[in-house]
């Protein structure tokens, strides 16, 4: 058990800022404290202070802005399953977070924290992958913004630098007949962590289809099948084949571990059979591009 | 009546409140918390340990070492494990206590003002080990390269061999038209009862040593503290608080001596301050035994018309680093690997072997589930070998009443295997082969592809016995008290017996108010305590109700006597001594083993995803003979419970041990299925063929259900997917990987 020296509660956000600038503590942020709780239960570590970041407002809200929505880090997964604007212009979040855990871990979790956790299985990860996401950082000294598939160092690390913390999620509007969905499969049917997590985005633009395609649990970070994505640009239309050629693509390209959910050569098969279904799904829902 | 009602249990309402007390929520003014240090090798030898670093630490009160423990040796049914590891032994043990042969073999005690002093403290302990080579399975085990208990006089892993030699071999297999051999492999299973093992022990004001903890037999326990501390057994008492689920896991010592210790230390230092200790999950998952692990191979044949007339087999069960159980566990699967049937010619080895792994013990169903599996794994092949029903080709082989079992000598009265079977296949519907309506729902989202769905149907039956039995004694006692003038008005009864979660309790008082002709509102109990109730056995073996029945009303017999004879208040005690059983020859296997049985068959429907691997159990039928239900309510809650845990055995648990190691210590990493993951639907028949020595009839019938849902399970896939599975648990990358190798996938 790490000892807690104290935790603290900001209400402002440049107080907040200040604290963890401070070279002379280890802090730690927590948000729903699922990870956290659990990680600082039984290893044993330094005396930390712990930060928690839920009494800033503007960190639990979801606002429109002109070219994209604004999640906040500190959102809960219970008010993304419940957004309507989520439900309406990005299902697929919405999907990914119904599937983590239960109803009890869903009401505490957010998805800043599940974004910073940088597990390789985040259910949340994939979704925001194909849907463009972008990472607000801020610190005391100022603020920056980086693409989500840039974020992830590796199981638990991130690009984050001490004194920073994610602020929000910002992802841009879907193009108009944009369709993406998530699927998880894992051993039990909930509180169970993915045993492969698949996020698909497809949409058509000038020059024919174009997809993103996320994966979870299959490396050491959640990561986006580019190759994948390759074979789909520019085709004109989805059908079984090129799906199976995609997904063949999506699979041949990873080189996932085995563990209690499976072993390596089970996750490749899944991870081909799902990028596999979602394509051709997704095929059959795919709008047209409309000019804006 | 009371007997057959579905009287409300008497510890519901503080369940549900909070009121009840379990180990883990005792405190008391002034306690001490204690840290149990796991030696964390599964093969090495002590050089030292110094403890004086962990004195150092702020808070520490006292460390217990091997030198605290007077007889520093502790086994149900052998002495073969050491309490405490330690260079600093009294000697007076032949089982040397500086050799760790298990992870979770316990070195010391420490003892603080705060738990985190204590877990402090136990870092702090410097501790010199010199590896030892590892036998950490059966197939290093029984090469006999390293052994794990070298002071053993027959040099061998391989420790204790049983024998079954009936009939004629040769003439058995002339006969055989079709001949299936099998090889099957059985996992470990974790019990994971909610409650993690915990108590509380102090030094009352008579000097007796007091431990409360969850436990299966208060006697049990308070004998083998006794022993290894050298008390004389009334100067230990053992209570049980509320107990949160068993399963077999408790049947062995985990912290009771070792709360004792700690307290008579204390004592002995003039410390009179109580001392407890919580386990976490992972201590719990790391510091009990398991479900054994086991391999059989066999070989079964059958003439055309179904009959079996030969059974072959070689059995290996994992015993880990000291017995428990298992020379006992060992009989059991020795005796159902050739399951209800009635089987002219065996020839069946079965031996429990040593390895430096986590010991197997105790958990429901006791060796039944490994040796039903390769029953009724057979039986399903033959059936198909011989293109027959199931159901029928146990018909040919079921026994009755008068047979001869497998021990050549009759089984006891009552045996119901038939009737089981006929009531299971009537209300399951069997023969009209409906459709299956079950949905594979783990693809979130997407759901499962329609065309990779195959669905099934598999049935397993089996036996159980009731009781220690195989000449084990067998004792239970109660004690009554009649209140009233004229006539009886109440009644309180006095037992040991433990209620582990599954209602004992609520049955003994239905059992007291029928015995005693009075309502339940006016019989009270009290329970679990050695200073106050004379020995009940264990709360295992599907025994409970059945011994307790008989004590009881033994016992009210007594009571009434009294009360005629004018005695206000008017008290009984009865001792109830079932028939003396025998153990089996050592060379053939033969005889009188059993005084009672339990029978049972299942039938489940499934749906596989043959793309996924994910199986999805829809209804389970689950026929059991209980003789008389006490309570029909608490058997639906057995039937339901055991088959949810088996749910877990046969699909979803997978323990990693390796190296002597669990890799998995945890909820999150050792998937116990969850509410959402156990069948749809799950149909309780209640048999009753009254058992002629049972109380009203009553039968042993918790384990039961647990038996035969894996193989109901493994028949089921095979009547989807055409694909025989010989080990489980059946996860969805094993069950992928055997489809692809058959094609299917
Ligand atoms: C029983 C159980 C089941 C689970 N099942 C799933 C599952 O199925 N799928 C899944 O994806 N996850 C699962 N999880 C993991 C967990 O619930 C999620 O990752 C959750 O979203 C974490 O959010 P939180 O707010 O609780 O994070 P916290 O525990 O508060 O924080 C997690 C980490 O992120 C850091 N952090 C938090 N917020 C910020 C920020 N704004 N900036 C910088 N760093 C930050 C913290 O310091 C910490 O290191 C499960 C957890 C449990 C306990």
């Amino acid at each position: 058990m790490a000892s807690i020296k104290e935790v603290v509660r900001p209400t402002d956000l440049q107080d907040l800022l200040s604290i963890i600038a401070d070279r002379e503590v280890e802090s730690r942020l927590v948000a729903g404290g699922t990870d956290l709780l659990l990680k600082y239960r039984t290893q044993p570590g330094p005396e930390i202070s712990i930060v928690d970041i839920t009494g800033i407002t503007e960190l639990g809200e979801i606002i429109e802005e002109s070219d994209g929505l604004r999640i906040g880090a500190a959102v809960r997964l219970v008010d993304i399953i419940a957004s309507d604007v989520v439900a309406e212009r990005f299902p697929v979040l919405a999907e990914g977070a119904v599937v983590v855990a239960g109803p009890q871990i869903r009401n505490m979790a957010t998805v800043g924290g599940n974004v910073c956790n940088a597990s390789p299985s985040a259910d949340t990860i994939p979704p925001l992958l194909v849907l463009r996401a972008e990472a607000q950082i801020v610190s005391a000294s100022g603020r920056r913004s980086v693409p989500l598939d840039r974020f992830f160092l590796g199981p638990g690390k991130t690009i984050l630098d001490r004194g920073e913390m994610l602020e929000a999620l910002w992802i841009p509007w879907p193009t108009t007949g944009a369709v993406a969905s998530y699927t998880k499969l894992s051993p039990r049917r909930a509180m169970d962590l993915a045993v492969v997590g698949v996020a698909v985005a497809l949409w058509n633009n000038s020059g024919g289809l174009d997809a993103r395609i996320g994966l979870g649990a299959v490396a050491p970070t959640p990561i986006r099948a580019m190759a994948a994505e390759e074979v789909i640009k520019g085709s004109v239309k989805m059908d079984s084949s090129l799906a199976t050629e995609a997904a063949q693509m999506a699979a041949a390209g990873i080189s996932p571990i085995s563990d209690v959910r499976g072993g390596a050569d089970y996750r490749k098969k899944m991870v081909e059979r799902l990028v596999t279904r979602l394509l051709v799904d997704l095929g059959e829902r795919v709008g047209e591009q409309q000019e804006a | 009546m009371t007997v057959g009602t579905n009287a409300r249990r008497i510890d519901s309402s503080d369940k549900v409140t909070g009121a009840a007390l379990y180990p883990g929520d005792l405190s008391a003014d002034n306690v001490l918390s204690a840290k149990v240090v796991f030696s964390d090798r599964p093969h090495a030898r002590m050089v030292s340990m110094d403890t004086a670093a962990a004195f150092a630490v702020d808070g520490v009160v006292e460390v217990v070492t091997a030198a605290d423990i007077p007889l520093n040796e502790y086994g149900l049914t052998m002495f073969d494990q050491p309490v405490l590891i330690g260079v600093d032994g009294t000697g007076k043990s032949h089982i040397p206590s500086n050799i760790s042969r298990w992870e979770a073999d316990q070195v010391a005690i420490v003892i603080a003002e705060t738990e985190a002093s204590a877990i402090a403290g136990a870092r702090a302990l410097t501790i010199e080990w010199e590896d030892l080579p590892l036998a950490p399975d059966l197939t290093a085990a029984k090469t006999d390269e390293t052994l794990v208990h070298p002071e053993n006089p027959i040099n061998s892993n391989t420790y204790t061999t049983l024998r079954i030699r009936k009939g004629d071999m040769e003439a058995g297999w002339a006969e055989a038209d079709v001949v299936i051999e099998g090889t099957y492999h059985l996992p470990h299973q974790e019990h994971a009862y909610l409650q993690p093992e915990a108590g509380l022990a102090y030094v009352d004001a008579d000097g007796v040593v007091t431990v409360k903890v969850a436990g299966q037999w208060t006697h049990e326990d308070r004998e083998q503290i006794a022993h290894a501390l050298e008390l004389p057994e009334p100067m230990v008492r053992v209570i049980y608080p509320a107990i949160g689920g068993a399963f077999g896991g408790r049947e062995d010592m985990s912290l009771q001596i070792v709360l004792a210790a700690a307290a008579l230390k204390l004592h002995h230092r003039g410390i009179d301050r109580p001392v407890r200790i919580v386990w976490n999950r992972e201590e719990s998952i790391v510091g009990h035994h398991k479900r054994h692990r086991a391999e059989i191979a066999t070989r079964w044949g059958a003439r055309k018309d179904g009959s079996i007339v030969a059974v072959e087999a070689e059995a290996f069960l994992d015993a880990g680093a000291y017995n428990y159980t298992s020379s006992k566990v060992l009989a059991n699967l020795h005796l159902t690997i050739t399951g209800p049937y009635n089987i002219d010619n065996a020839h069946i080895d079965s031996h429990a072997v040593y390895t430096h792994s986590v010991p197997g013990g105790a958990f429901r169903g006791f060796g039944g589930p490994q040796g039903s599996f390769v029953s009724e794994n057979q039986m399903n092949k033959v059936a198909e070998a011989l293109d027959m029903d199931p159901i029928e080709i146990r018909r040919i082989n079921l026994l009755h009443d008068g047979d001869d079992f497998i021990t050549q000598r009759p089984m006891p009265d009552g045996v119901s295997i038939e009737t089981v079977i006929d009531e299971l296949v009537e209300v399951s519907e069997w023969d009209q082969r409906r459709p299956i309506d079950v949905v594979v729902p783990n693809i979130r989202t997407l759901g499962s592809n329609p065309s990779a769905i195959r669905t099934g149907r598999g049935m397993a039956c089996a036996l159980k016995n009731v009781g220690f039995t195989m000449g084990m004694p067998e004792q239970c006692e109660a004690t009554v008290t009649l209140r009233g003038d004229d006539y009886v008005e109440f009644a309180e009864l006095v037992h040991a017996g433990a209620d582990v979660g599954q209602g004992a309790h609520t049955a003994f008082l239905q059992m007291l108010a029928e015995a005693v002709d009075i309502p339940f509102e006016n019989v009270t109990g009290s329970f679990s305590d050695t200073a106050t109730s004379g020995n009940s056995g264990s709360a295992s073996a599907s025994r409970l109700t059945f011994m307790a029945g008989n004590s009881i009303q033994g016992a009210t017999e007594e009571a009434k006597k009294a009360w005629i004879d004018g005695d206000r208040p008017a008290l009984g005690h009865f001792r109830y001594v079932p028939p003396p059983t025998e153990a089996m020859d050592p060379t053939t296997g033969k005889g009188n083993v059993f005084f009672a049985l339990g029978y049972v068959a299942e039938i489940v429907e499934i749906a596989v995803d043959v793309e996924t691997g994910h199986v999805r159990v829809g209804t389970v039928y689950c026929a059991v003979d209980v003789g008389k239900a006490i309570n029909p309510t608490l058997v639906r809650g057995q039937v339901e419970g055991a088959i949810v845990q088996a749910h877990g055995y046969a699909l979803t648990e997978r323990l990693r041990v390796k190296d002597g190691r669990i890799e998995n210590p945890t909820l999150s990493g050792y998937l116990v299925p969850g509410s959402m993951d156990t069948p749809d639907r799950i149909e309780t028949i209640s048999v009753e063929v009254a058992d002629p020595l049972g109380p009203w009839g009553a039968r042993g019938m918790a384990e039961m259900p647990f038996i035969p849902y894996a193989p109901a399970v493994v028949a089921a896939l095979h009547d989807a997917t055409g694909v025989w599975f010989d080990e489980i648990p059946l996860t969805p990358d094993r069950v992928l990987a055997g489809l692809k190798e058959a094609g299917v996938s």
